[in-house]
């Protein structure tokens, strides 16, 4: 399942309905939760919100691809992908990623699969907003396109 | 005609979100081919592109390269590189 939206999501029931679809073949669930978390930079003016903007109907296609590719290679047996949009507070979740497999290698690399090829291939951008009125466009990290050769097969 | 959208902070330079074009008749168009035509008609992309900016492209939602061709009824999309998650 796949879904792009402004609400917060409950990870409880995220959990439940993973479970639900993963069947009794399946004896590993595995979850990640992205927040939004403060600015680390001391020098910096606060962090108050962070804006999540996406390109509706090639997101949709992007994470389906990005999930089917992680069924294939892990034999997930289910797969969540929920990213939130819009204008979102410290502490808020913003994307969580839930896989299933009958064992927990699969559970727990499939998890950070998804994640690394979200961040590399989801047409999603963020913009941070500053205390002192300052807005600016989070770039695009060296690390996080490096994380992608570790699936390179 | 086609769709061209663009997004994030493109958007913002240019004060773009989308617009409308119509193909040149009787002549293969290319991404390449639009991006040139941007560029000239509007200042703010043309700056963009000469400061070296990473410009990733998707056409029919599906991320491309510049030398793919363009038919009317298509969507084209500019946009930095992503940063979901």
């Amino acid at each position: 399942m796949i879904k792009i939206q402004k609400e917060d999501f409950s990870v409880g029931e995220l959990f439940a309905s993973l479970k639900y679809t993963a069947g009794n073949r399946s004896g590993a669930i595995s979850t990640f939760t992205g927040l939004v978390r403060e600015n680390d930079l001391i020098d910096q003016p606060k962090l108050t919100a962070l804006g999540l903007e996406h390109y509706p109907g090639m997101t949709e296609k992007a994470l389906t691809t990005i999930a089917n590719q992680a069924i294939k290679m892990f034999s997930l047996t289910a797969v969540i992908i929920v990213h939130r949009v819009g204008k979102l507070s410290i502490g808020e979740n913003i994307v969580f990623i839930g896989t299933a497999s009958a064992h927990r290698k699969s559970a727990f690399d499939s998890c950070e699969y998804i994640m690394d090829f979200l961040k590399n291939k989801a047409p999603f951008w963020k913009k941070e907003y500053r205390s002192d009125g300052s807005e600016n466009w989070v770039e695009q990290k060296q690390k996080d396109r490096d994380a992608l050769k570790k699936w390179d097969t | 005609m086609i769709k061209i959208i663009f997004l994030a902070r493109l958007r913002e330079l240019i004060d773009i979100s989308e617009l409308s074009i119509e193909l040149a008749k009787h002549q293969v168009s290319t991404v390449e081919t639009v991006i040139t035509m941007l560029a000239e008609q509007y200042p703010a992309f043309r700056d963009y592109l000469n400061d070296e900016n990473p410009l990733l492209i998707a056409v029919n939602q599906e991320i491309t390269g510049t030398e793919r061709e363009i038919h009317s009824g298509d969507e084209l999309a500019f946009f930095p590189p992503v940063t979901g998650g």
